[in-house]
């Protein structure tokens, strides 16, 4: 390489640095800097900033390793100024920051065990990870970009700590005995629990009940609202989807209105005195009505999607109406029946709220897993009880994604055809029509039910109408309805952005190790939140990282909780846009991040909305994950909900309910607006 | 217009490969083009040339081998810092800008001062003769103007190297024509270095200073158009650069260094070659539909045979016809008032100096 040719290099490089120059110059301030707050000594929580002097300040005496990150810093400067090849240069900045790395793990894994993580040391390890990306960009991977390249790096960084660690800190409770791994322990402590078998026979029947259902009146709907001759069809659409934007126990409580002790239509109609509903019946009614929506969704795009002329070539080459069904519609419809099967199941199996509040004698896996931490504080039979669960929905899910999810994805999220549609027969018709009208005044009345409950001194013994429950919310229920609107409003976009950044690495980068990537991104949908809980509580509650009865843990759970359905909806946008239009911005002369910016994101607007509305009304309405994870300091609506329950006070449970759905619908309706002035009405209806 | 004019820069490819997994997708190729030149990669689709392109433009980082645009090595050097800039087949105007947002976003995203980006716009849409459509949004475009708009954001950052990736594939065969002969005015006037990647070989023989033929994931052939057309090297580049009929033929002598006496169906020609042929060896020979004429008086070197098919084209009558020699592909110009039709018998000539030796 000639002298000039160096230059060059260096000149253009030197350009480039300008952010690693300004980011390692503040990286080393705030690590040199900060620990001159004043020292608390004992600081259990990794954010605060005692536990960061602890950690950083007080260590810097005792152990040499510390100049030794601050070191790496200050080389890594040297590296990027000192004119030298570009394959040298990457390296020497390569392997200077993994020894970084490995300093720091050192550290806090070996040296000081029983000191959490700080903050300082929080941002040191990224600003390793992000020399790191920038030494891979340098040698031109991922077309030498290092904003998609430290993307990739740090979000794979934290799924492996905010996924696959806690599942594995589970594994190791069930299987870890005496610091000795004794995997016979697992089959020991499940044996020694009398009722593991009912339990897990329980789980089983009710999630194969609830999935068959379910799917059925997610078709019935689907089939209506997309083919039926029925001119209000269209409204019918709303009703179905209501369960998506409510809190859990709404269904349960309303159900208890009508089908309890005192219910409208057991006590009022039949005059009788049962409790019938408490157990299977009533968790299969509360589900079904629940998870129907998202099947309705899901067979709605394959409905919708279902090209007519298909029908019509059938008839026309001497088919009937049942031939057609048979050998063209109900294959072309099968893998999207069973996506919404296994989906359902999955849902039911995690769910936390409706067994809890139906399910009387009748345990399920979910309910049990909380039930040996808040009763029995046995950690290791949560934890195997946990593996049972999500071993059963993570095969159901590797099912639904690798064998069924693979044949019926194009169907469900292609580019819905404006045609012509056929109707379907007319028995079929009035009959469907008649089910699903039946199905959503069923809803309705429901519903009614918890926004009367609220009004109503004692149900069914004496309905006079009263504030009292809204009163009594005032002063019990605001700090909880506070901090649950603050965190999800912090989570949502997070959780959005993340999200479609998955989505944006996954459908238009080639990287290694993207397969595993989008697997553990996607993951997180077939963990129940129970265990996603315990797996938080067992893992962030000793160093290196504690940050149990933290907000952020609490964020942090929303975030990778919910992130799937952001990659979805994003996944789908970005396939409707050509790459060629990115290829176009980055040959004009605009950067990866620019692109992202200027041209990828203003186009999938919708896909940003539809992320937006999820994750908030997914954090608003969370209860399995974050019933581990709330202290009386973040105190949540919906484990304030619970309390009430358990306490017998259901009116103000009712009342409280009863604001959040007005909230969220505010919420939708402010989203819904901003997105009609932004990016069009179609847009806005898609998000919603 | 003075100000458009470019600043262009050779480009030289060195020995570039790239590798799919285990799919090779280039080869190899060794490659200048240069100041000024219009060169085009032909091929069909899966032979290599845009993954070639892609490599230029920085969209594709090769698996080995040097990119150099005048002496900088820009093999690394990523996609927006190389001041190549690419017109698409799909035109990848953003759909939510308007013509005017297009055409400045380069400008924009260097952050350059308004005024000079209002009048640079201005100008590069009087080059392509879409002045006054600034607001219109690119969906209430036609494709032809689409195709404009798309070369006016690519020209208006004065690129060192224009790339284009089949961009007339969109248009239907009239407007293509048309777009052909403007897109080549304009690389002519400015002078710009410019890499055109298309299948269709009528598109690279009517725009080219340079052709670069292309099969599995090789260079085939390069050179200039009439070169390619009258001389190919090989009895793909024949095929695949205009009609061609490929015919065995015996070489019986070498005549001078590029000629040779050869035999087809009893009649001996000479003919050119660019390849030596050895002499007693079998041999193929290519000549184009329009070389071949129809001897009704029977007389010279004929060669009998029977019409298989006619199509009439209104300038020409195409037609099969089934020889002793196999099936020839005839463009009669000349005769095209008399229509001979299926299972005619007829005699047929070859026009001596057309017939080339492409073994």
């Amino acid at each position: 390489m000639s002298a000039t040719e160096i230059k060059r290099d260096i000149t253009t490089d030197i350009k480039k640095e300008r952010f690693v120059l300004i980011g390692s110059i503040v990286t080393l301030l705030l690590v040199t800097v900060l620990p001159f707050a004043p020292v608390h000594e004992g600081a259990r929580n990794t954010l605060s900033t005692a536990a960061f002097s602890a950690t950083v300040w007080h260590l810097m005496g005792k152990f040499p390793i510390i100049f030794l990150l601050v070191g790496v810093l200050a080389l890594n400067l040297l590296f990027s100024v000192v004119g030298m090849s570009r394959k040298l240069r990457a390296n020497l900045i390569l392997y200077l920051n993994l020894l970084g790395l490995a300093a720091i793990l050192y550290l806090f894994l070996v040296v000081t065990p029983k000191t959490p993580f700080g903050v300082g040391s929080i941002i040191l390890f990224f600003a390793y990870l992000l020399f790191i990306a920038r030494s891979m960009s340098i040698l031109g991977y991922i077309r030498g970009d290092v904003f998609i390249s430290g993307s990739i790096i740090t979000i794979g960084v934290l799924l492996i700590i905010f996924i696959i660690f806690p599942l594995l800190v589970i594994l190791g409770k069930s299987v870890v005995a005496d610091g000795r791994l004794v995997p016979s322990n697992f089959y020991k402590v499940l044996a020694a629990y009398p009722s593991t078998m009912r339990i897990l026979k329980n789980s089983l029947m009710m999630a194969v009940t609830v999935g068959v259902l379910s799917t059925l009146v997610g078709l019935a709907f689907a089939l209506v609202i997309e083919r039926s001759r029925f001119s209000l069809k269209r409204y019918m659409q709303g009703f179905s989807l209501l369960p998506i934007i409510t809190p859990p126990f709404v269904i349960g409580l309303a159900i208890i209105f009508m089908f309890g002790r005192m219910g409208f239509v057991t006590h009022k109609l039949l005059g009788i005195r049962t409790s019938f509903i408490f157990g299977f019946p009533g968790i299969v009614i509360a589900q079904t009505l629940s998870f129907a929506p998202m099947s309705y969704l899901i067979l709605s795009g394959v409905v919708h999607s279902l090209d007519s002329a298909l029908e019509e070539a059938s008839y026309t080459l001497g088919a009937g109406q049942w031939q057609t069904f048979k050998n063209v519609i109900w294959p072309l419809i099968r893998p999207g029946i069973a996506n919404a099967f296994l989906l359902s199941v999955i849902e039911s199996l995690a769910d936390f709220g409706n067994p809890i509040l139906l399910g009387g004698d009748f345990d399920v896996l979910a309910t049990s897993i909380y039930l040996s931490i808040i009763g029995r504080f046995d950690e290791v039979l949560a934890a195997s009880l946990g593996i049972i669960l999500l071993s059963i929905t993570l095969t159901t899910f590797i099912i639904q994604r690798y064998w069924v999810g693979r044949k019926s994805y194009v169907t469900i999220t292609g580019k819905p055809r404006r045609q012509a549609v056929l109707p379907l027969p007319k028995i079929l018709d009035y009959s469907l029509v008649g089910f699903t009208s039946i199905w959503a005044i069923f809803t309705l009345i429901l519903y009614g039910s918890v926004f009367l409950g609220g009004f109503v001194k004692l149900w069914g013994i004496n309905n006079s109408f009263t504030l009292m429950h809204y009163k009594r919310f005032l002063t019990d229920g605001l700090p909880s309805y506070i901090t649950t609107l603050k965190l999800a409003a912090i989570s949502a976009p997070l959780t959005a952005a993340v999200g479609l950044l998955i989505a944006y690495l996954v459908s238009r980068y080639k990287f290694v190790g993207k397969q595993p990537f989008e697997f553990v991104s996607m993951l997180s949908f077939a963990i129940p939140g129970t265990v996603v809980g315990i797996g938080y509580v067992m893992a962030f509650n000793v160093p290196p990282l504690v940050l149990t009865g933290t907000a952020t843990i609490i964020v942090i759970s929303f975030i990778f909780r919910n992130m799937p359905v952001g990659i979805r909806s994003g996944m789908a946008a970005l396939k409707q846009i050509d790459t060629s239009l990115e290829e176009a911005s980055i040959t004009l002369g605009a950067s990866n991040f620019t692109t992202l910016n200027r041209v990828v994101l203003p186009l999938i607007k919708p896909a940003i909305f539809s992320g937006l509305v999820f994750s908030f009304v997914r954090a608003m309405t969370a209860i399995s994950a974050v019933i581990f994870l709330v202290t009386a300091r973040t105190k949540l609506a919906t484990t304030v909900i619970l309390a009430r329950i358990e306490a017998g006070k259901l009116g103000v449970a009712t009342a409280y309910c009863s604001i959040l759905i007005v909230t969220m619908m505010i919420a939708i309706l402010i989203m819904y607006v901003f997105v009609r002035r932004m990016g069009g009405e179609e847009a806005a209806v898609q998000a919603i | 217009m003075s100000s458009l004019v470019m600043e262009a820069a050779d480009l030289r490819l060195e020995k570039l490969s790239k590798n799919f997994g285990k799919v090779q997708a280039v080869r190899e190729i060794s490659l200048e083009i240069p100041h000024g030149q219009m060169v085009t990669l032909l091929g069909p689709s899966g032979c290599g040339k845009t993954t070639i392109l892609r490599m230029i433009a920085g969209l594709e980082v090769p698996s080995s081998g040097k990119i150099y645009l005048g002496d900088d090595d820009i093999t690394y050097l990523p996609a927006n810092e190389r001041k190549i800039t690419m017109v698409f087949q799909s035109y990848a105007l953003f759909p939510h800008m308007n013509v005017y947002q297009n055409i400045a976003y380069g400008l924009k995203v260097k952050h350059l001062p308004e005024e000079q980006i209002r009048q640079a716009v201005k100008e590069a849409l009087e080059m392509v003769g879409l002045s006054g459509f600034e607001d219109r949004g690119s969906s209430e475009l036609s494709g032809g103007q689409q195709q404009r708009v798309a070369v006016a954001r690519a020209l208006v950052l004065k690129p060192k190297v224009l790339l284009f990736d089949e961009p007339l594939s969109n248009l239907d065969a009239k407007l293509r024509n048309r777009m052909r002969g403007e897109i080549r005015n304009l690389q002519r006037d400015l002078g710009i270095t410019s890499v055109y990647v298309t299948h269709d070989q009528s598109e690279a023989l009517a725009i080219s200073d340079k052709i670069v033929v292309m099969e599995n994931a090789v260079i085939s052939q390069e050179g200039i158009p009439t070169e390619l057309y009258r001389h190919p090297s090989n009895p793909f580049v024949a095929d695949f650069i205009g009609d061609a009929n490929i015919l065995k033929a015996k070489v019986l002598s070498l005549e001078g260094d590029d000629r040779a006496r050869v035999e087809i169906s009893g009649n001996e020609y000479t003919v050119f070659y660019s390849n030596k042929p050895e002499v007693g060896s079998e041999a193929d020979i290519m000549i184009r539909p329009e070389d071949i004429q129809f001897a009704d008086d029977g007389k010279g070197k004929t060669l009998k045979g029977r019409v298989e098919f006619a199509l009439y084209q209104g300038s020409n009558i195409d037609y099969l016809i089934e020889t002793e020699a196999g099936e020839l592909r005839v463009k009669d110009y000349l005769t095209k008032d008399k229509f001979r039709d299926r299972g005619t018998n007829v005699s047929l000539v070859f026009r001596e100096d057309e017939i080339f030796l492409v073994h």
